[in-house]
């Protein structure tokens, strides 16, 4: 019963998604962004896993001069976190992020965080459900800024009960995110809707197209469409 | 086309890639795409074979180093290993859907399986009848192998409950129940539809097994295993198989 309604939720994100894509590019301009990803997770024991993941971004934007839109490489990224986990497959974990922001630029920037994070997964009849609590501290030279997120996700097998090589999964998620700040704290939503494949050898490549609702409480309210590809392996 | 034409022929070697294995049959068509999505909705396994300019692959070949790393091959340890690919229900064998058939009309999520358990194949066909799900498995010959009755494991009464926590408690320092199972086993002497009315229709009588899967910490090493555990009439342990679970990297992180 779960799993027909999470399939049926599935249909209906990539509804409300074309729904919000649409809108909000008749609202205002709608950046659109490509980030390839690669994780690697080692797990140590039945206890301790780390897992380290590369990203980088292209921005689709317009170059004024010659009216033609250009990729832009926004950011190159690594993450790093230590994951422990708990009995009823709870962990915690603890990492770490750096980023380098328009790396091709003359004045690249970039920052670093450290990220505190809960998760838990539960399974519902076929479909395997997470939820992930996140706090973020982001130093950059001259601030900081305080991050909490809170997401929920699902993984949905298409042709069996369990997700072996070579089976297709569908994958929705939605997160919420809260800067908090003395003079204007902004919310944003990140709605996920894709797919995956599980690959032999515990590795899996996924596609999602993300919705990002920034700062929808705020008259600086944007919309980004982010087409995310991640190659995942564990060793 | 079969992969070993394929493979003997040089000059469809050089111009071709492949992902298959020889028992795999071969779906020639120009767009990869199309092919990927058909074989994402496919019951039936087969490899796309798609033509490849030396060009496009060195560059296709370059990207997926720079993006995705290089492939190391680990291998998987043993554990529990089942395979099972979901079967529309014309794939099923009639029989099976003749034995069930009073059943499934007033079923409801009817799913349909073929299962590996690492020996032997089996069908599988899962339903919710009168608010109960079970799992009825056939044998490759149709003949029953058995049925499972899934229940949650709070809603089970305390009868069964206890007894298992009992074990748990002396065995393991601590430990999270996440499965339970009843498998009822065919009777002799009781005909395959007298069986089926017996414990699909009427209230179910003591099972042959229990079946739990369990989270535990084991009370000398401290070390913690996912495992299944199959118990008898009489709660004492039978089996124990450790499960290998699926990755939920993607999950937490």
């Amino acid at each position: 019963m779960l799993t027909y309604i999470f399939k049926k939720l599935s249909t209906a994100s990539l509804f409300i998604f074309t729904l919000l894509a649409t809108n909000s590019f008749a609202a205002q301009p709608l950046e659109i962004m490509v980030e390839p990803a690669y994780s690697i997770t080692w797990q140590l024991d039945e206890r301790w896993r780390f897992i380290g993941q590369l990203k980088m971004r292209q921005l689709v934007e317009g170059n004024d001069e010659s009216g033609f839109e250009t990729s832009v490489t926004d950011r190159f990224e690594f993450q790093i976190f230590a994951n422990y986990t708990l009995l009823g497959s709870r962990r915690i974990g603890l990492g770490y992020v750096y980023r380098l922001l328009d790396p091709f630029s003359d004045n690249p920037g970039h920052y670093h965080r450290i990220v505190q994070q809960y998760s838990t997964t539960w399974s519902a009849e076929n479909t395997r459900i997470g939820l992930r609590l996140r706090a973020e501290q982001l130093f950059r030279e001259d601030d900081f800024q305080q991050r909490y997120r809170a997401r929920i996700n699902a993984e949905i097998p298409v042709r069996g009960v369990r997700l072996e090589p070579g089976h297709p999964y569908l994958l929705f998620s939605n997160e919420l995110l809260f800067k908090p700040d003395a003079d204007f704290s902004s919310w944003d939503n990140r709605l996920d809707a894709g797919i995956g494949w599980v690959l032999p050898n515990n590795r899996r490549f996924q596609i999602q197209l993300q919705h990002r609702y920034e700062e929808f409480n705020l008259d600086s309210r944007s919309h980004i469409i982010q087409l995310m590809t991640t190659f995942l392996m564990n060793i | 086309m079969h992969c070993k034409q394929i493979n003997n022929n040089r000059q469809l070697r050089n111009k071709f890639i492949y992902l298959c294995g020889s028992q795999y049959q071969i779906l020639i068509m120009e767009s990869v795409f199309l092919c990927k999505f058909l074989e994402l909705f496919s019951t039936k396994r087969f490899a796309c074979a798609h033509r490849i300019r030396p060009k496009s692959f060195l560059s296709l070949t370059l990207f997926l180093l720079l993006f995705f790393g290089s492939l190391g091959l680990f291998a998987q340890p043993n554990g529990k290993t089942e395979h099972e690919l979901r079967i529309n229900r014309n794939e099923m064998p009639v029989k099976i859907l003749e034995e069930l058939a009073d059943f499934l009309e007033e079923a409801r999520r009817i799913r349909y399986f073929r299962e590996f358990d690492g020996t032997s194949y089996f069908w599988e066909v899962k339903f919710i009848y009168e608010g109960r799900h079970f799992s009825v498995k056939f044998n490759q010959d149709y003949s029953l192998y058995d049925i499972e009755f899934l229940t949650h494991w709070r809603l089970a009464e305390r009868e069964v409950r206890q007894p298992l926590i009992s074990y748990f408690e002396q065995n393991y320092r601590r430990f999270r129940i996440k499965r339970l199972q009843f498998t009822f086993l065919p009777q002799p002497g009781i005909s395959q539809p007298d069986f089926f009315e017996r414990i699909l229709d009427d209230a179910l009588p003591p099972p042959q097994f229990y079946e739990v899967e369990a989270e535990v910490i084991s009370s000398i090493t401290g070390t913690m295993g996912f495992y299944e555990f199959r118990f008898d009439t009489h709660f004492n342990l039978v089996e124990k198989r450790i499960i290998i679970p699926v990755s939920d990297v993607n999950l937490h992180f």
